[in-house]
């Protein structure tokens, strides 16, 4: 990774934190999206989209009604790609180590922005107790958004560490030569897991009471699965690719 | 007027904290805790010091923004005010949630993989992601400044009349319908890809059912938490055997 890389990939990092709730909510914090934009960065953003892609897949259920601290996939999807582009030629292990190190991460970040609004809540309360008049408004506004900014820089600039220290201590070289399965297989069965994550999305997203189950969920399912087939037969006659 | 409010709107949660929410970016963007009507001394009935609880979707408070702001223009007194701010929290976050992040949301996504899956260039497929959902939520943002300035205290009856539920109603069915495409173009994708793709089609469908069946009961951590037990097991067994 070249400074130039670095610095680019701790500025999408801490864009996309930003993102997540203090600024705009663009959906740049996407993990498909940070994901695939850090391995344009890096010079490859197919692995970029495979490893955002999944990581999206993954906390696809993971809705944010009512103010819920989640974890943040999109910031984290930054250092996974990282990680599985560390080595060439892509292999399997390291996509699988990229996606693993996403989830963790993803975690760090929700837990982190626990703190941070716990700081936010001390700059606020200040701010009003000062009499709330929009000086003092706006200087708590920009301070708490200058602090999720730094939250976003150091997280995103400690994963890139630990993706430099990871290779350091040999952890990418064994992911790449020693892990079991090929890259189609890997990618498919981290897919598989994401599916559930599909699944449930759609469970909640037609249920009209919140309550999944009926059978409209099921009808929908169905009609867009065909159409996905009819789709992809159309686009890509079966068998091309093998 | 418009203009500022919406652009205020995109900061409305730069100070989301566990006590007021939105309330003191809702307060910011209206021009602080103690903006009255323009011109006039501050308000001596505001409570100086009382912080603003305020909750809302984001998108969507910049129809409080803009119905707050027509009330102050109006003379209302902040007391009118406060109470509006807290009739207006519940559906504004009720609304917005479901049509947007339950429903919008979702459906652009899978829409901007599904591209992409088909042959699309990755970064295409994040343009068109990009463009489509910030279409929606810009035009959301928009329309709430703009619907809450005309419509003052009345507002209600205007975002009643824009028939939102019916639009949240199909972003949701379009993503019901989009998680199926995407399924649907994985299977055609499993069969082109690997060995033994009914096994895996079979898998993924038990696992989708799996999910749709139980809903908001599997949407925490559970798919992270299992493709985190699949990989460790990976890396576990090739310890343990030696694979290569």
């Amino acid at each position: 990774m070249t400074p130039t890389e670095w610095i680019l990939l701790v500025g999408l990092g801490t864009w996309a934190t930003l993102d997540v709730t203090a600024f705009g909510q663009f959906m740049v914090s996407r993990a498909f999206v940070s994901g695939t934009l850090a391995g344009a960065i890096l010079g490859d953003p197919v692995t970029g989209a495979i490893v955002g892609g999944i990581l999206e897949l993954l906390f696809l259920g993971n809705l944010a009604v009512g103010g819920v601290v989640l974890p943040e996939p999109g910031p984290a999807a930054v250092p996974a790609v990282a990680l599985a582009l560390s080595a060439p030629g892509v292999p399997g292990g390291l996509i699988a180590l990229g996606v693993a190190f996403g989830i963790v991460w993803a975690w760090a970040g929700g837990r982190s922005t626990v703190q941070q609004r716990r700081l936010n809540d001390r700059v606020t309360a200040r701010a009003w107790a000062r009499g709330g008049g929009e000086g003092e408004l706006a200087r708590a506004q920009f301070t708490a958004l200058g602090l999720e900014g730094l939250r976003g820089t150091t997280l995103t600039a400690i994963g890139l560490g630990v993706v430099t220290l990871v290779g350091i201590v040999g952890i990418i070289e064994f992911a790449g030569a020693r892990w079991p399965l090929p890259t189609p297989e890997t990618i498919a069965l981290l897919v598989l897991a994401g599916l559930l994550g599909l699944g449930s999305l759609s469970g909640m997203a037609a249920s009209r009471s919140g309550r999944p189950g009926a059978h409209r969920p099921l009808i929908l399912l169905g009609a867009g699965l065909l159409v996905g087939v009819a789709l992809a037969l159309a686009i890509t006659p079966a068998g091309s690719a093998s | 007027m418009r203009l500022r409010l919406t652009l205020r709107s995109l900061l409305i949660q730069a100070a989301w904290n566990p006590t007021d929410l939105l309330g003191t970016g809702l307060a910011w963007g209206l021009g602080g805790g103690r903006a009255t009507a323009e011109g006039a001394e501050p308000d001596p009935t505001v409570d100086v010091g009382t912080r603003w609880h305020f909750n809302s979707h984001p998108y969507l408070a910049s129809v409080a923004m803009g119905a707050l702001e027509a009330m102050r223009r109006a003379g209302a007194t902040s007391d009118e005010r406060d109470r509006f701010r807290v009739a207006l929290r519940g559906p504004l976050g009720a609304m917005g949630d479901a049509l947007v992040w339950a429903g919008g949301l979702p459906a652009a996504l899978l829409l901007g993989g599904t591209v992409w899956i088909l042959g699309a260039s990755p970064v295409g497929a994040v343009i068109l992601f990009l463009a489509l959902f910030n279409g929606l939520h810009l035009g959301l943002r928009w329309w709430g400044t703009g619907v809450g300035l005309r419509h003052g205290r009345a507002v209600a009856l205007a975002f009643q009349r824009a028939n939102l539920g019916g639009w949240a109603e199909r972003a949701r069915g379009a993503a019901v319908v989009l998680a199926g495409v995407v399924t649907g173009v994985l299977s055609v994708v499993a069969v082109q890809w690997l060995d033994r793709p009914l096994l895996w089609i079979a898998a993924g469908g038990i696992l989708v059912l799996a999910g749709q069946r139980k809903g908001m009961a599997l949407s925490g951590l559970l798919p992270a938490a299992f493709a985190l037990a699949l990989v460790v097991l990976g890396f576990g067994l090739t310890l343990l055997f030696g694979g290569s």
